[in-house]
């Protein structure tokens, strides 16, 4: 064994180029070197069984200072401030089980706030997992509900990729500009796995680049590796506190000012499509609903889709009566259309007859400034029509009507968030409607 | 709630408080967090002696990284908002939120390696204050004030804010509705 920080310790990460020049990573080495990548300066962390590996990594890895504290939460909350004051994600690095649960507090408060957070956790060998094994837990389960993104890394192909998406870019800009969005938070469960043998990340295969993370040698004696998940969250498009400042100061006070504007982009039902990912199922679990995810039929006055077995039976009546009508073509626009299907054919029809006219068009993409109008003026009939529906609600008979009175009496209709479920007397169609989303 | 009513601030991003969730002992590792990132800037974190006990144990990473933050402790010897609560909300049957015993800060202060000081009395309270900010070290502050003292203005819960609390009344159960009550 070599000293720690002796010269032969530290020689043991220095680059060495595989057969196909590729330098080669442990896991761990591959989830400092992406944070590197993306600019990371400061890390804080609370060291613990399932991360050994990635603070072996850190320990001889340059550029990036590690924060030692005295408790996860003070962890998450120093990242927290730090993330507030610089306009930079803040980057927490903590064990699994305990350390996971621990940072728990300061992801939910991060959400709240619309901080932008990265918080890598550890978790239990792979081949332990569901097993209650030594301070094991279900760390994505558990932080489903406060962050805007978690995952699992289970496979150490796919880490790199995941670990260099969870953070933004060396700039720290939005990762996905076009949205106005920035990342929120990502928690990187990281643990060891026994047996598994590293391979490169794809982000640095066939390209060297010097740093002072460098490999493990080819076949690890030791036979661990890291694997690792990032979670991602997404930004509140309310009224963030902390974050807001932040993103404009990036930079991003454009795309910003586009996603407080209520006609800006992803931000009306039905402009985009239904958000993913883990945050709507977290939602849908605390029983709020999600505007973004009501879909152009879930909304009030549109007609119910129907089910899609019944859909089917029609469609298969129709046929036996003319089969013509459901081949494709022409006779094809017989059958019950939903909003946007017209626009959208319209749209790619455009750009195909632009094409062919001018194949120098694509570049230019021709028809999106009238397709934005179009989304625009559809985005202020939603906005009516949803107001409507919630003025009719209000003025419903209520099942507790002394409260609700109240709260009418006082313009505060209380609790939107529940006001499906204890308030309010829907229409039997929009009941259905909601729920049918 | 008496910094974000009473202090006074300049420019953006001076301003970090736990206000979505509201996490008692956020203060002092966020203030660690800042003061990391800005190691010349002066970075305060104004706190009560309740919360600053849930985080305390970072001013050791404040003495280890050698990060000057201030720890103003406004020290009531309540969990003021859950007093003032009590106060307004529940008759004043103050429940547990009373801590009969607590830390002699200016020693505690000692004991992790950082400056302890203690102000009693208005009097002194600008002298110390002036001290605290020359040390260039984390500097742990323990303000004794008024225990019975409100935060105002307040608006109760299910309240407008026309009917905002500004000061303390005599009759303090009328001012927040049963509802209001209930929605706290």
């Amino acid at each position: 064994m070599n000293a720690p920080g002796s010269a032969a310790a530290l020689e043991k990460y220095a680059g060495m180029p595989t057969q196909n020049g590729a330098i080669e990573l442990s896991g761990a080495e591959m989830v400092i070197r992406a944070l590197k990548d993306q600019g990371v300066k400061h890390i804080f962390g609370y060291p613990g069984g399932a991360v050994l590996p990635i603070y072996d990594a850190l320990f001889a890895a340059e550029g990036i200072i590690h924060v030692l504290v005295r408790h996860e939460q003070g962890a998450v909350h120093a990242a927290e401030g730090y993330a507030r004051a610089t306009g930079k994600p803040g980057v927490v690095l903590v064990t699994s089980g305990p350390g996971a649960t621990n940072a728990v507090t300061g992801l939910t408060d991060a959400l709240m706030d619309s901080i932008p957070l990265v918080v890598l956790t550890g978790q239990v060998a792979t081949h332990l997992i569901g097993t209650d094994a030594f301070q094991e837990a279900d760390t994505v389960g558990i932080t489903r509900a406060c962050t805007k993104h978690n995952w699992l890394v289970k496979d150490v192909n796919d880490l790199s990729p995941r670990d260099a998406r969870g953070v933004p870019d060396r700039d720290h800009r939005p990762s996905r500009p076009g949205r106005g969005r920035h990342p929120q938070g990502c928690a990187v469960q990281a643990r060891a796995l026994r047996g598994a043998r590293c391979g490169p990340p794809p982000h640095l295969q066939a390209q060297d680049r010097s740093g002072p993370v460098g490999h493990r040698e080819g076949d690890r004696t030791d036979g661990r590796c890291e694997e690792a998940t990032v979670l991602h969250r997404r930004r509140h498009h309310q009224f963030g506190a902390g974050g807001e400042p932040a993103a404009a100061r990036t930079g991003a006070s454009d795309r910003l000012s586009r996603d407080l504007d209520p006609d800006g982009p992803g931000r009306v039902p039905g402009l985009r499509p239904a958000m993913a990912g883990p945050g709507r199922h977290a939602r849908h679990l605390r029983g709020q609903p999600c505007d973004a995810r009501l879909r152009r039929d879930d909304l009030p006055g549109r007609p119910l889709r129907r089910p899609r077995h019944r859909q089917y039976r029609e469609i298969r009546a129709a046929f036996a009566e003319d089969p013509s009508r459901h081949r494709r073509g022409p006779d094809q626009q017989e059958r019950p259309r939903r909003r946007g299907d017209r626009r959208r054919r319209g749209q790619g029809a455009e750009r195909a007859a632009a094409l062919l006219e001018d194949p120098e068009a694509k570049g230019r993409r021709a028809g999106v400034g009238r397709v934005v109008e179009a989304d625009r003026r559809l985005a202020h009939q939603e906005i009516a029509r949803l107001q409507e529906f919630e003025q009719a609600d209000q003025a419903a008979a209520c099942h507790r009507p002394a409260l609700c009175a109240d709260a009418r009496s006082r313009r505060l209709h209380h609790h939107r968030g529940r006001a499906s479920t204890r308030c309010g007397r829907r229409s039997a169609s929009s009941s259905r409607s909601r729920t049918a989303g | 709630m008496w910094a974000a009513q009473r202090f006074k601030f300049e420019k953006p991003n001076r301003w970090m408080t736990s206000g979505g969730l509201g996490t008692m002992g956020y203060g002092l590792p966020a203030a660690v967090g800042v003061q990391m990132a800005f190691p010349d800037a002066l970075v305060i974190d104004i706190a009560g002696e309740a919360s600053v006990q849930m985080t305390m144990q970072e001013m050791s990473t404040a003495v280890q990284y050698d990060l000057p933050i201030k720890i103003f402790i406004l020290n009531n010897q309540y969990m003021g908002m859950v007093r003032q609560w009590q106060q307004l909300l529940h008759g004043g049957r103050y429940s547990h939120s009373y801590s009969e015993a607590l830390p002699d800060f200016v020693k505690m202060a000692d004991a992790f390696g950082c400056v302890g000081l203690r102000a009693d009395t208005p009097d002194e309270l600008d002298g110390k204050i002036g001290e605290m900010l020359d040390v260039r070290r984390p500097v742990l502050f323990d303000c004794r004030v008024d225990p019975k003292e409100n935060c105002y203005p307040m608006i109760p819960s299910g309240a407008a804010h026309n009917e905002m609390i500004l000061c303390d009344a005599e009759e303090e159960d009328t001012r927040v509705s049963d509802e209001g009550k209930m929605l706290v």
